[in-house]
């Protein structure tokens, strides 16, 4: 399937890497289909572009690479589903001060590539903690 | 709006199955129980605002920052 991007123009991309929301991302509620790719081999970065919008992609990164303490309750829903969890990353121009999302982070069926943001209600996490540093610890105590 | 006026441990009803206890009153802090099925979404406002801003301020804007990123 060629995708059309902002940053690297029309890319040919497998089909497989199709992932369909049935739980938006808040505020994309018109955005359903995106592909997930990994930045590199090894690298714990992940695009998410949008199939409908060149203009949108998000950085997502593997949470328990940056957060290995991250946990993550899921509903009865989840039960015996193979999923894989991910947090939309937040560059900053100061890259060291970019932030992950551990509130809402977005979950994917690996199998049936339904994907959903989840909102960890009750949980300790903030929409802004530093990738960076080696610290769950909220910018802003929430 | 719907005004409706309840007491502590008193609730009321949304629909067939989504049910609303006022738990606690305390100055200006009410705690409030749900019970509501598994698929209907219970946030509080504030918080699902801001993801809804985080996300949108997440998109990303410059080929530049990512560039430096994985330069890394």
């Amino acid at each position: 399937m060629l995708v059309k991007t902002l940053f690297w123009g029309n890319i040919e991309i497998e089909d497989e890497y199709k992932i369909r929301f049935i739980s938006p991302i808040l505020g994309f509620e018109e955005e359903k289909e995106f592909v997930l790719i990994k930045e590199q081999e090894d690298s714990p970065f992940y695009w998410l572009q949008s199939l409908r919008t060149p203009e949108l992609a998000f950085l997502l990164a593997d949470p328990f690479v940056f957060f290995p303490e991250y946990t993550v309750e899921l509903d009865e829903s989840y039960k015996d589903r193979n999923i894989a969890i991910y947090v939309i990353v937040s560059l900053n121009e100061n890259f060291k001060l970019s932030t992950a999302n551990l509130v809402a982070p977005i979950v994917v069926d690996v199998d049936t590539k339904e994907a959903s943001q989840i909102i960890l209600e009750n949980s300790l996490y903030t929409t802004r903690h530093y990738i960076f540093e080696n610290s769950s610890n909220p910018v802003v105590a929430g | 709006m719907l005004v409706l006026t309840r007491k502590r441990g008193q609730s009321i009803l949304v629909g067939d199955d989504v049910e609303i206890t006022i738990l606690e009153i305390d100055r200006d802090h009410v705690k409030l129980g749900i019970n509501a099925p598994k698929s209907v979404k219970v946030y509080r406002r504030e918080l699902y605002e801001e993801i809804k801003k985080t996300n949108v301020e997440s998109i990303v804007k410059s080929k530049d920052l990512i560039e430096e990123l994985f330069k890394k």
